[in-house]
């Protein structure tokens, strides 16, 4: 029996509608109070919007007032022909906002047309899978189409007024970015549907956060080495700098100079970069429709065959007999410390600071600006800053297994909830776990001190204890904060975190870091004046500050444990 | 069926708990006895999995109060845990552990014995053919998979009471009656078997006494004679409808045909 079948436009409609009936449901039944906070951060937003239009307009002006003064002569010619910085801002811009587009182009790809929970649901309905596919594209726009009009349009807005640019410019503006996402993430989203070929989407996802988290560090590294060679360099004049934007052979660039001559109404230009640009931006889009019908619904088929893998069990037998090993609380801990490793995706959140951890440390050790005989007649300044840096390390480190303590569980959180344990030993557990970088990044940098500096077995000791007090407190915070305000609900690692969590648990480590590190640090400073009875009198200051920090976060995450429903 | 233990293990009373305006479980008042299997029935979204969890401590009632072996669940949930075992319907386990990996991690939960959890283990694999998946991670196992590795996780501490949602959903007729087979044994020992289903057959061959909630309300409980009577032999199914409603869309159903 034959029936009809809706066609791709139809079937699109119906993916969008059904999305919009989401998102309206979830603001509409949601709580009062995200309600508020929703209508707050469009206000907010609305602000920032017309706060950088008037920003740019201003800067154009400003900067068009000045080329009028001959006095300002030098600094004319330091930035360049004005004229030609102001041709390449419109490419500048769109060369921003893209170069992000296309780094998180795979991941979009990923996470729209693969990785939702409801694509499979859609796949095995009656609608083209190039309804499915462009249905899932367009409403993975959304938030780009957001940050580029609420962002980026009200710059170029003031840029093309201030410039005295006609309705052309503007009208231009609207379709120039309404392009604008088109290329990367069709680029992005065509490199995917080829690799999902030959590698499961969730493996994809994996190896990708991995890549992200390195290539985070490469961009760190890079800067940090960069500050010391950019002495060296002849800087260029501005116009210079933005011109390497500007190239003729940049698809942002045909979207620019599309820009400048609708401003200008230079109608011949107009339609030679609008045309370039057009097919630029639309004619891969137009590929991935077409292909989508095999490509996308082949790596949707891959999915089905990912499976979990197998573990070699070494020792685990016989280190479970060992008697500290047993209980909950070590069963907790051993849990965690199994499933880090094997995580990739929670693995790639610690790989940022577990790298700076090791970048830090290999650059203390081989700095040749660091004279040991100068840092020695620094102490105990110099005793202080690397500890403080070592903390600070750590506390990276422990913020992201402290903050997601509780949210790791996830929807296996009902085990923890369910077992004859009280919640002040889960949180221990968990305490314990974001504790360990202090122990062991916190000795190593111990050691480090002590290799460079080598201070009084004293004074190594002091800087030891900090390091391991401090991170009860630090631990304490990040655990607490991140039981009090638990995502269970995550779908993806850096959805683990909650909001509040986030701002609540970094002000009050930072600020009991600040406390401890003042103490001790204050009272080498004054013991020489007022006695060493200073210093007894700052460990007990610390000692009470942490036994606060250990005992007020805990409590205000049992409390919510306790409250729990799952 | 009971085994000569006077004090019930699983007691509710009054139970309640509301969503905002919306009363999902009112006045439920049960009580279950070690060596019984109890059913409790109902159409989907009548209160089942709302009632389960308040009695294992999941959810707090909104009033009334739940007992494990006496003690509250909700005023001494440690003592009132360690006695029961519970498999949801969707059992979510963590992905990246291996099957042999949670059933230590359980152990140390419920502080059994490292020995124990090894020997005991072993027979659960055995028992649930997955000896050869038990180094396997979990996330890959499938639906009846983890379903199994949750059971081993709740039999693991051998618990007086075993609290199972929608058991056999999702299984292959041979697990299916595996585990029919496992709450006969464990019941015929003394445990205390309070499952929850929608499957009417389940309840026929396997409980000895069943409840029926709907709307959030149990509107029927005892045992399936005591249900039968006065309905001239009917089958569970037939009582079911007629007490849920669901008899008039039979209608409906022929119209569809």
């Amino acid at each position: 029996m034959k029936r009809a079948t809706p066609s791709i436009i139809s079937g699109t409609w119906t993916i969008l509608r059904a999305r919009w009936h989401v998102a309206r449901n979830t603001f509409w039944r949601g709580k009062l109070i995200r309600k508020i906070l929703t209508v707050l951060l469009a206000l907010l937003m609305a602000g920032i919007s017309y706060g950088l239009y008037r920003l740019s307009g201003f800067f154009v002006r400003g900067l068009q007032r000045l080329a009028e003064r001959d006095a300002n002569r030098d600094l004319i010619d330091q930035l360049g022909s004005l004229d030609r910085i102001f041709a390449a801002v419109p490419s500048l811009a769109l060369a921003t906002f893209a170069l992000p587009m296309l780094l998180s182009s795979v991941s979009f790809a990923l996470s729209t047309l693969y990785l939702a929970r409801d694509i499979e649901a859609l796949l095995v309905t009656p609608v083209p899978v190039r309804s499915v596919f462009l249905g899932r594209f367009l409403e993975g726009l959304v938030p780009t189409y957001l940050i580029l009009f609420l962002l980026l349009a009200p710059a170029l807005v003031g840029y093309g007024r201030a410039l005295g640019y006609g309705v052309g410019f503007f009208v231009t503006l609207i379709l120039v970015l309404l392009l604008l996402p088109m290329l990367p993430l069709s680029l992005g989203t065509f490199l995917t549907m080829l690799l999902v070929r030959v590698i499961p989407a969730r493996r994809l996802r994996d190896v990708l956060t991995v890549i992200g988290g390195l290539f985070g560090l490469v961009v760190y590294i890079g800067s940090q080495s960069l500050g010391r060679a950019a002495r060296n360099i002849v800087t260029p004049t501005m116009a210079e700098q933005l011109l390497r934007f500007d190239l003729p052979m940049l698809p942002t660039s045909w979207g620019g100079r599309f820009l400048i001559a609708a401003g200008r109404g230079e109608i011949a230009t107009m339609a030679f970069y609008g045309a370039l640009y057009l097919l630029a931006t639309l004619g891969l889009f137009v590929v991935c429709i077409v292909l989508a019908e095999r490509l996308y619904y082949i790596g949707m088929l891959n999915m089905a065959g990912t499976r979990g893998g197998r573990v070699r069990q070494r020792g685990v037998r016989s280190a479970v007999r060992e008697p500290w090993l047993r209980g909950p609380i070590a069963a907790i801990v051993r849990k965690d410390l199994q499933i880090l490793p094997r995580d990739l995706q929670q693995l790639s959140q610690l790989l940022f600071p577990l790298a700076i951890t090791a970048f830090w440390i290999w650059r203390l050790l081989t700095d040749s600006e660091l004279d040991s005989s100068r840092l020695r007649s620094a102490q105990p300044f110099v005793d202080y800053g690397l500890v403080a840096t070592g903390i600070f390390v750590c506390v990276l480190i422990s913020h992201h297994l402290g903050l997601t303590s509780l949210s790791r569980e996830g929807k296996s959180y009902w085990i923890l909830h369910l077992a004859p344990i009280d919640p002040w030993t889960t949180l221990a557990a968990k305490l314990v776990v974001a504790w360990l970088p202090f122990g062991i990044v916190g000795t190593a940098f111990v050691a480090l001190i002590g290799i460079l500096q080598r201070p009084s077995a004293a004074q190594l000791l002091q800087d030891w204890l900090l390091f391991l007090l401090t991170g009860v407190g630090v631990a304490s915070i990040t655990t607490g904060f991140g039981a009090a305000f638990p995502r269970l609900d995550w779908e993806q690692p850096k959805q683990m975190a909650s909001a509040r969590a986030g701002c609540l648990g970094p002000l009050a480590y930072f600020l009991y870091t600040g406390l401890m590190v003042g103490l001790i640090a204050g009272a080498s400073f004054v013991a020489g004046r007022f006695g060493n009875w200073v210093y007894a009198a700052a460990w007990a200051g610390a000692l009470l500050v942490t036994a606060l920090a250990l005992l007020l976060p805990l409590m205000l995450g049992v409390s919510r444990l306790r409250r729990l429903d799952i | 069926m009971t085994n000569g233990s006077t004090e019930p293990l699983i007691v509710a009373q009054n139970l309640r708990k509301a969503f905002n305006q919306h009363i999902a479980v009112t006045g439920v008042d049960l009580a279950v006895h070690g060596g019984e299997i109890f059913g409790f029935l109902g159409p989907n979204g009548a209160g089942k999995t709302t009632t389960i969890k308040m009695l294992i401590g999941l959810l707090r009632p909104t009033s009334g109060s739940a007992y494990i072996g006496g003690y509250d669940i909700h005023a001494n949930p440690i003592q009132a845990k360690a006695l029961l075992g519970y498999v949801p319907d969707e059992p979510a386990l963590p992905d990246k552990l291996t099957a042999r990996e949670f059933l230590q991690f359980i152990g140390g939960l419920y502080r059994v014995p490292a020995e124990q959890v090894e020997r005991r283990g072993a027979e659960l694999f055995k028992l649930f053919d997955l000896q050869s998946q038990a180094n396997e991670l979990v996330g890959g196992f499938s639906h009846g998979m983890r379903q199994k590795v949750a059971l081993a996780g709740a039999l693991l501490h051998d618990p007086p009471v075993l609290f199972l949602d929608e058991p056999t959903v999702g299984l292959d007729p041979r697990s299916a009656r595996l585990i029919k087979d496992i709450l006969r044994q464990l019941a015929a020992r003394g445990t205390a078997v309070f499952l929850t289903t929608h499957i009417l057959e389940i309840a026929e061959r396997l409980c000895d006494r069943v409840a029926i909630i709907a709307r959030g309300q149990v509107i029927a409980a005892g045992t399936l004679n005591e249900l039968r009577q006065g309905s001239s032999g009917a089958s569970l199914e037939d009582i079911f409808l007629s007490l849920t409603g669901g008899a008039e869309y039979a209608e409906i159903a022929d119209v569809l045909a």
